[in-house]
Order: structure tokens, then sequence, then C-alpha cells
């Protein structure tokens, strides 16, 4: 399509995804992952009460349970999305090695 | 057109789509989902607003770790019952999957209720079909922008509400309002007002059928539910094909026509843009959206009602239905038994927990007199909405003798109670291990009692006297 892809000899990486396809890659990793965190933050935050568990010299933002459960919501979607994002790059590989 | 193709771009995540303008629709099935939808949205808007006791009927009060369910109050201890309860929903949707399809998804499913009302304020706003179709293809004029602002104004003030009663579902509603209006909500409050709102206009005004077609991970695996014998919603191709437009009156079978006169209503009020016609498609969310338009047509032809109908694969191939079947029969089973399971969990269930451990320090004390005395670290918890006080007890094999005597404590609502009880008995009458048993009893109500057995160790006096 452009030159970037003319000039290379080997194709060492896939075709990069068209924009398109792109934003629906990133839609993908961060829905997943949003409910994976979901059920996460219910299952840990169901087991684990916070203010029990509240080291004696809690950082700054350990203010309230709620704040915790939040920051805890967004901790366990950014693990998933990473889980996510590091299974589409290998699920890739995998996808390569079929057109050949 | 190219104009056309980059609006289309900027709108939706997922691209390059055709923008979906679904045709309003009335009759039987249409008339059912805007039921379903007025029951299921008011029951979202109003629950919040009950009260019980005096206080909300139905709060998940994260913030205090209790859930409350209007006489019923649940603990993190009670968190079984959560998981049971979300068995359960998951089974009946695999239970109606099998009978019927993707009913869920035409009447009950959040995404479809919330598109549906967004569908409403857009038509109000921006007029019908047509209309509305001109509009986006219509240059910004004056009359352009007061029709979307209007829309925009009406979605954006009804995802905000929606998100302030999310967020009131698990902070009380009342005084949510009240810090609301003298804008003092915390941050978190306030983000996840915001953030559910968001979400609300976005999957319910420019997602929509995206959401199914892409991001639901029921659509993905509904089909691994359906078999032959389960309801869904196609177009009797035999009797409707070959399609063609036609003069009313004519007999179709003499023109060589089938039923279908190709009108493309079904096509024109489908909210996901397919053609039923070519069979069942993923993307088909079950709404009947597509009956009701043919249903109208055949009436107007004076052809008999039915050309698209739930039917089942087997009753198209002209075979019988079998309704119970042993997946129905499988799902059923199950979900009978762990409803009653929880109906009889949630009615045994005292709401007052007694935790035993000895401790682990020592196995055993012998006092001068020759006593036994073991210890224990006991926990109260009062799971009742108010304060209790307990006394608690201990038998076994032998008399046995408790310290503190009486062993009364007062707990307060929602508290763990720790105590340290020490047990002592003869020495001489004691097994080296034996089961002794603890029971609390509340002085007010001596309904609500516990009870739970601990091991007494006493030394060995290798095979006795
Ligand atoms: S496909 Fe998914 S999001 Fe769409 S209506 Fe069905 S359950 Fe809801
Ligand atoms: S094909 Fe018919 S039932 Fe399926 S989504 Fe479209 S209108 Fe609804």
């Amino acid at each position: 399509m452009n030159d970037e892809e003319e000039l290379r000899p080997l194709q060492l990486r896939e075709p990069r995804p068209a924009l398109g396809e792109r934003a629906r890659l990133v839609g993908i990793v961060a829905w997943s992952s949003f409910l994976a965190a979901s059920v996460g933050t219910t299952v840990c935050f169901g087991l684990v009460d916070p203010a029990a568990v509240q080291p004696e010299e809690a950082p700054s933002w350990w203010t309230s349970r709620l704040a915790v459960y939040s920051l805890g919501f967004f901790f366990f979607w950014a693990i998933g999305a990473l889980a996510a994002a590091l299974a589409l790059l290998l699920a890739g590989a995998v996808r390569m090695q079929g057109q050949r | 057109m190219n104009e056309r193709a980059t609006a289309a771009t900027a709108e939706s995540l997922y691209l390059p789509r055709q923008k979906v303008y679904p045709r309003e629709v009335s009759g039987r099935f249409a008339t059912l989902r805007a039921v379903a939808a007025w029951v299921l949205l008011g029951l979202f808007y109003l629950v919040p607003w009950l009260q019980w006791n005096g206080r909300q009927a139905v709060l998940f009060d994260l913030p205090a770790r209790k859930f409350y369910v209007f006489g019923l109050v649940l603990w993190p201890q009670d968190f079984i019952f959560l998981t049971a309860l979300l068995t359960i929903a998951a089974l009946s949707l695999f239970f109606f999957t099998a009978l019927a399809g993707r009913l869920w998804c035409g009447y009950a499913c959040p995404q479809t209720v919330w598109t549906e009302v967004f569908l409403w304020l857009e038509r109000f706003a921006e007029g019908d079909r047509n209309e509305r179709m001109k509009l986006d293809r219509s240059p910004w004029t004056a009359h352009k922008i007061a029709r979307k602002s209007l829309k925009q104004a009406l979605w954006i003030a009804f995802a905000l509400w929606t998100g302030f009663t999310f967020v009131g579902y698990f902070s009380p509603l009342s005084e949510l309002l009240h810090r609301a209006l003298d804008f003092s909500l915390g941050p978190w409050e306030t983000f996840w007002t915001f953030f559910y709102g968001f979400a609300t206009y976005g999957n319910a005004g420019y997602l929509r059928e995206q959401v199914c077609k892409y991001m639901c991970p029921y659509a993905r695996f509904q089909s691994a539910m359906f078999d032959r014998d389960t309801l869904i919603i196609t177009y009797d191709a035999r009797r409707g094909e070959p399609r063609g437009a036609r003069r009313r009156g004519i007999d179709p079978r003499r023109e060589g026509l089938g039923d279908c006169i190709d009108c493309t209503w079904c096509v024109q009020v489908c909210p996901t843009g397919i053609d039923i016609r070519k069979g069942l498609q993923i993307e088909c969310i079950a709404c009947a959206a597509c009956i009701d338009a043919c249903d109208a047509v055949m009436d107007r032809m004076g052809y008999p009602r039915g050309l698209i109908r739930y039917t089942t694969q087997n009753s198209l191939d002209g075979r019988p239905t079998r309704i119970l079947r042993p997946r129905v029969l499988v799902y059923g089973t199950l979900l009978v038994v762990l409803i009653t399971a929880v109906v009889a969990g949630l009615a045994m269930r005292t709401p007052l927990a007694l935790d035993v451990i000895r401790d682990r320090n020592a196995l055993y004390r012998v006092l001068d007199d020759g006593r036994v005395e073991n210890v224990y670290n006991v926990k109260i918890l009062n799971k009742t909405e108010r304060p209790q006080t307990y006394v608690i007890s201990v038998s076994g094999s032998v008399p046995l003798e408790l310290d503190p005597e009486p062993a009364r404590f007062s707990v307060a609502s929602g508290e763990v109670f720790p105590a340290v009880l020490r047990v002592r008995a003869p020495r001489w009458e004691m097994p080296p291990v034996s089961d002794i048993r603890f029971e609390a009893v509340s002085v007010d109500d001596p309904s609500l009692r516990a009870s739970v057995t601990a091991r007494f160790i006493a030394p060995n006096e290798g095979g006795g006297s």
C-alpha cells in the first residue's frame, strides 16, 4: 500500500491493520478486559474488605472503601487489558503461520 | 459521499459501517417490547427510591459492605448467595435460550431496552426514518442544528439520570441527590455517574447494534445453545419465494410468485440492519420487528400472516417440534435444584454467625486443682440490623465450666465481636480428645441462635487410672 511496505524485503511482521481494524482491536482489548475486571473486582472485594486489611501507613489514595474498590477495578482492568493485548499479539503469530 | 464516509467513521468505533436507521413499527411484538421496556426501566429507575424500615429497600451498600434487599440483609459472609444467584441467572439464560432463542436479546437486554428509549428520543427530536435520513444528508442549517441539539440534550440528560440512578444502587439515593444538588458529590460518586452515563449514551445512542454484533459475549455463544427445536424467527422461504412486486388482488401463484412482495419493510425495521430473508443470521437479536412489519404487509395484501414468524427449524422442515429435550430438561433440573437450595438457604439462614477456634498456643493447661483448661478464640457476628446481646454456653459429655461466666457479649449491628473463652473440665473424666459444643443465644430473641462444635484436648493418661 505505502512505500514502507514496498521496501520491506522480508515480511518480518504482519501487515499493519487498517485504521478501522485497529480501532476494533483496541475495542476488543478494552471491552474484554472490562468484563474480566468486573468479575475480578466483585470476587476480590467480596472476599477481602479493604478496611480490614488497611495497613498502618496507608498510601494517600487509600481514603475510603469506595476509593479502593474503584482503583482496584482500574487495576484489574489494566492487567486484563495487558493480557488481552498480549493474547491478540500472539494470536497474530498463529494467524500468520496459517497464511503461509 | 466522501464526507458521509468520514462522518460515519468518526461516529463509530467499528467501521466502516452503514448507519442503520430503523423504521418504527407497530404490532403485537412491538407492543410487547414497549411493555417490557417500560416495566424494566420503570423498575430500574424506581426501585432505588423505595423505602423499607426507614432505609433504602434495595441497596448494595458497597462502602458499608452490606446488601439490602427489602427485609434481607446480606453480609460478605453470605457471598455464597451472590454466587448462587449469578449462577441461577446464567442458567436461566441457557434455559430460555434453548427453549425460545434470543428472548433475552429481543425484550430484556439493557442494550436493547436503552437503545429503544434512545430511539424514541431520537424520533421525538428528529422525526421518523425518512426525516432522519434526510436530516443527516442535509447541510448544517439552523433547523438541523436545532434538531440535533435537542436530541443531544435529551440523550445527555437521560444518560446522566441513568448514571445517577445506577450509583444510587450503591450509595443511598436520597442523600446522593442532596449532595448532587449542592455540588458536593464525592469524587468517585461523580466519576461513576459520568462513567455509567457516558456508557449508556455511547452504547444506546451510537454503538447500538454493534454492541450485539461485536461486543456481546452472549451473542457469540448463544448459537451453541440452539438446536432444531429452538424457537427462532424465520422467513418461510418455501412460501415467500419467488419474491416480487405485484399489483394487489392478483393471484400470485398464477404469476409464478410467492407471497413475499419484496417491499423490504422487514429490512427497514430491523435494528441490526439485516435481511431476515437470507436466513437466520448471528446478528439477529430476535426482536420480532420484522414479524410485525411483515404481518402488516400481509394484512394489507390479504394474505395470511406469518410469512416471517416464530418457529423452529424442525417445524419449517415439516417435522414435529419437541419442547422437552435433554438439554432443556438438564438446564431445567439444575435451575430447580439451585433455586430450591437458595430459597432453603435463605430461609434457614440465621443472622448470627459463631466461629470458634482453639487457641493454637497451648494444647491444654492443667490447673493446680487438677482440672484441664482449653482456650478458645470466639468470633460472634451480628448480622441483624439491631444491636444484640448474646449468651454463650458450652456443653459436652461431662459438665464443663466456662470462664467468663456468664459469657454475655453485646455486639453492635454488623460487628464481629472477638472474645476469649476458657473452658475447664475435671481431668479424670476427659478422654484425650473430645468434641464440645458452643451455643450462642440472643437474650432478646431466643430463636436467634447458632452453635458450633470444637475440640477439647486433655492430657493422655495412657490408658487411665
Ligand atoms: S446480543 Fe448481547 S447486547 Fe445484544 S441484545 Fe443480545 S445480549 Fe444484549
Ligand atoms: S431480523 Fe427481524 S427479528 Fe432479527 S433483528 Fe432484524 S428485525 Fe429483529
